[in-house]
């Protein structure tokens, strides 16, 4: 079997505008193993954020490939891209994400009834009893915390058991306890073989990972592997300089 | 879908009520105007009726279906740009819908479901709003003097019929087009606070405006050898035709034309130079709250232009062919013979007119009015005189017509019209064209002594020698017979007030319903427009502006989109109202121009009231 979730090869993304053309990203290599959870750390304007997207197949790279597993997305057109990552990916953003109009337990539910499947009730349960939100189950989003409403949007990446899964600053706009307790959440996920990418700026954030890839002027510049807060605080800060 | 469909619609239901109320209003409208046609008809077939007053029933179910086409229009780009807005402000979501997994057509099904869901609610209400106000609206057509009859209500269902699938049909094609934008939207819009809305136009877009404008540029080219009756009917059409090209390239012109209308204040007032801001960059919610009243002030100004120009080329066609110095009104039937036998008249030229069938395949078809003339009298007293072929012809089954009749029915010099007299199908040659005249005489003229007149109408004097003697002479002759002696341009402008008169009552029926549209569609689109600039509202409050600041910004920002699309408007009514003119003196050099200046500016001053009361009203509702 295939140990690589997420490979990266040769990725550039040029965006042009009439003030002229932009480089995100220039040539990024690298691959994401199964069952270990990565941060991207960088300046503002490295790229992280572009990275994430294209890994991702929300955004289609100016040049080289992305391939999830086996798949490679730049073969899938939009459909076909859409319901591979209804299978294999989910995502956890800082701004939670959640329709106002469902509630917590629909919510977790949707992609599973998007791919025409009935949601199982214990199993979406189960999904909220995991991130601690059994009993807000039938709540809608603006009835909840920013914490809680974090945990829903985990829940329902963890219901559908994705391959990979992609936060973007997870922890961004919650506070100290609760960004914890989100980030010993994502760090569970590995245990069972998936995987997860998160961008984060936070080195705290970044320590619970198995591994940090450094990003500047859209270019991999560093790796720290089983690093703590302080390392990988010395690290930007000499990136930063 | 659906189950997921009701629940949004049900927790955005503050957008969709917009579209809730436009829809309901266009369902109602159809409702009624089915009603109102349907009971035409139904009156037309009971026993008893004149040809006369079937001919002002056809009249009529003419000008309602005339109405109810100007009406579904406004419907139709009512509910679309409302549906399009509820999509704009909805980017975000959808974009997450697509993250989570949801494919391109499952977005725009969603769309079309939302759609479903609000259409059978508006639909229902609608059909039985409609059912309850049809008895009030057919005592005011009664009241306001559109007819004299008493219109026969038909059985509801009709109006059920008609309207319900109508209803359903406008709602799809106007979410069609945002459903489709839905669907577009990628799963990485949820990730971004708000999108650069797009100014630029589609291909689609693009031709559709390019075929627009072409159509535009054709009637303009042709303006001067269009007969002014069909100048009149381009009017109606054209400016749906322009307010469609507009709105397709509206996000890239009605954006900047405000911007440069904000240009003189931006550096006097920061409230100005917000509004300006806002303005170029809220694209869509510039050109939706633009839209109507772009709509309804170039469909109603160039209706009212038109119509007053027709007016002055009627009246000035009068005028330039009446040479009988005195018209009698008759109030008696002996009067009119009188007037022949008072010894200082010369000539007593008396209107004369009768009611026949068009032969329609052998058989007696629909009534014209047909004007019986004495050549003698007439070419005197009307100057009759040929365009074309020689008015001396007219003598036996003959038939002189006028141009405008040429063109409209298709048959001209020497062809042949068969009517149907006394039982016997009579075809009549055309021996000549005549000038029109609409108020001296009919478009099909016969000789006297075919048939019988039935009705006299003014009888045009000329004198032996002075006016004013023969006018003495007449008020003694007439005494008592309740008989009006009128110099001939008091007459023509009596004639002209009547029909302008008449004109304002078509021109309500018409367009009232739309315009009542129009206004809803005006506050609706300001208030969503007002809703959604909610967080920019509070952050420019944030950042320091007064409450005062940021509502005149507020109010700066409806005048400047009102005032665009006002000049749009007013623009396009200027080049219609420009090619019935043109097409007007064309046919006839010296036609005086009236403008109708105070309703012209009555509806823009109204559209302007409406688009800054809603927003004030939109400021005031989220304090």
């Amino acid at each position: 079997m295939n140990q690589a979730a997420v490979t990266l090869d040769g990725l550039t993304r040029t965006y042009r505008s009439r003030a002229g053309s932009v480089h995100a990203l220039r040539g990024v290599t690298h691959v994401v193993q199964r069952g270990t959870f990565t941060a991207i750390m960088g300046p503002s304007g490295s790229g992280k954020s572009t990275l994430l997207q294209l890994a991702a197949g929300l955004d289609r790279p100016t040049s080289g490939r992305v391939t999830i597993g086996d798949t490679r997305l730049d073969k899938l057109n939009e459909t076909a891209l859409t319901r591979f990552r209804r299978t294999s990916m989910a995502f956890v953003f800082q701004s939670y994400n959640l329709l106002d109009s469902l509630t917590a337990f629909d919510n977790v539910a949707l992609p599973a009834r998007l791919a025409g499947r009935r949601a199982d009730r214990a199993g979406v349960l189960a999904a909220l009893a995991h991130v601690g939100l059994r009993d807000q189950a039938r709540r809608r989003p603006s009835e909840l915390s920013g914490g809680q409403q974090q945990r829903v949007a985990i829940a329902r990446a963890v219901y559908g058991r994705p391959d990979v899964l992609f936060a973007d600053e997870p922890t961004g706009a919650l506070d100290r306890g609760t960004g914890r307790d989100v980030l010993e959440l994502l760090r569970s996920l590995t245990q069972g073989g998936q995987s997860v990418v998160m961008v984060t700026h936070d080195p705290l954030a970044a320590s619970f990972a198995d591994g940090v890839l450094f990003l500047a002027d859209g270019q991999i510049v560093g790796h720290l592997a089983r690093a703590d807060a302080g390392q990988i605080a010395a690290a930007m800060n000499e990136l930063e300089r | 879908m659906l189950a997921l469909a009701r629940q949004t619609v049900r927790s955005s239901w503050r957008g969709y009520l917009g579209a809730f109320v436009a829809l309901l209003f266009g369902v109602v409208l159809i409702a009624v105007t089915t009603t109102l046609i349907g009971s035409v008809d139904a009156t037309s077939n009971l026993p008893g009726v004149t040809a006369d007053q079937r001919t002002q029933l056809d009249d009529l179910a003419a000008m309602f279906g005339m109405m109810s086409a100007v009406s579904a229009f406004m419907a139709l780009f009512v509910v679309g740009s409302t549906f399009g807005f509820v999509v704009a402000s909805r980017r975000r979501e959808l974009g997450l819908l697509r993250l989570v997994g949801a494919t391109p057509r499952q977005v725009r099904r969603l769309l079309l479901g939302e759609s479903t869901v609000v259409a059978a609610a508006a639909t229902t209400v609608g059909c039985l709003l409609g059912t309850m106000l049809a008895p009030a609206v057919l005592d005011l057509v009664r009241t306001i003097g559109i007819t004299t009859l008493h219109l026969e209500a038909p059985s509801p269902w009709i109006a059920w019929v008609v309207a319900a699938p109508a209803g359903a049909v406008v709602a799809l094609l106007g979410v069609w087009r945002s459903a489709r934008r839905a669907s577009r939207i990628t799963p990485s819009a949820a990730l971004r606070e708000a999108a650069v809305e797009r100014t630029r136009p589609s291909i689609v877009q693009l031709a559709v405006a390019i075929v627009c404008f072409g159509g535009l540029v054709t009637a303009i080219v042709l303006a001067a050898d269009l007969p002014p009756l069909f100048a009149l009917v381009a009017s109606i059409l054209l400016p749906e035709v322009v307010v469609i090209g507009l709105l397709s390239i509206g996000p890239a012109v009605i954006p900047r034309l405000a911007a440069l209308l904000a240009r003189p204040f931006v550096d006097r007032d920061v409230a100005a130079r917000l509004a300006r801001d806002e303005v170029r960059g809220a694209v869509r919610t510039t050109a939706a709250v633009a839209a109507p009243v772009m709509a309804i002030s170039a469909i109603a100004g160039s209706l009212l232009l038109s119509l007053s120009f027709t007016a002055d080329w009627t009246t000035a066609q009068d005028r330039s062919r009446l040479r009988a110095p005195l018209v009698v009104e008759a109030g008696s039937p002996g009067a009119t013979a009188a007037v022949a036998a008072d010894p200082t008249v010369a000539v007593a030229d008396v209107r004369r007119q009768v009611t026949l069938q068009r032969d329609e395949d052998g058989r007696p078809g629909s009534p014209d009015e047909v004007e019986i003339v004495d050549l003698a009298t007439a070419s005197t007293a009307r100057s009759l005189t040929a365009t074309r072929g020689s008015i001396d012809d007219l003598r036996g089954p003959s038939v002189a017509v006028t141009t405008t009749w040429v063109t409209d029915a298709g048959i001209g010099l020497g062809g042949t019209v068969a009517f149907w007299i006394d039982g016997d199908r009579v075809p009549l040659r055309v021996v000549a064209v005549v000038p029109d005249a609409p108020d001296l005489y009919g478009e099909l003229l016969i000789p006297a002594g075919l048939v019988p007149p039935t009705t006299d109408g003014p009888v045009f004097v000329v004198p032996h020698g002075d006016a004013s003697a023969t006018r003495d002479s007449l008020r003694r002759t007439l005494a008592g017979t309740d008989s009006r002696i009128l110099d001939a341009s008091a007459w023509i402008d009596a004639t002209a007030a009547q029909t302008r008169q008449a004109n304002n009552v078509g021109f309500t029926v018409l367009l009232g319903p739309a315009g009542l549209y129009a206004a809803i569609a005006i506050v609706n689109a300001t208030l969503i427009g007002a809703s959604q600039r909610r967080r920019q509202r509070e952050l420019v409050q944030l950042l320091g502006a007064s409450p005062d600041q940021v509502r005149r910004a507020a109010i700066w920002q409806a005048g400047l989109v009102c005032g665009t699309a006002l000049l749009l408007g007013g623009a396009t009514t200027a080049v219609l109202g420009w090619l019935v003119r043109r097409a007007i003196t064309a046919d006839l050099a010296a036609v005086p121009m009236t403008i109708p200046w105070l309703p012209l500016l009555a509806i823009g001053v109204v559209c302007l009231l409406l688009t800054v009361s809603a927003t004030a009203a939109g400021l005031s509702s989220r304090k």
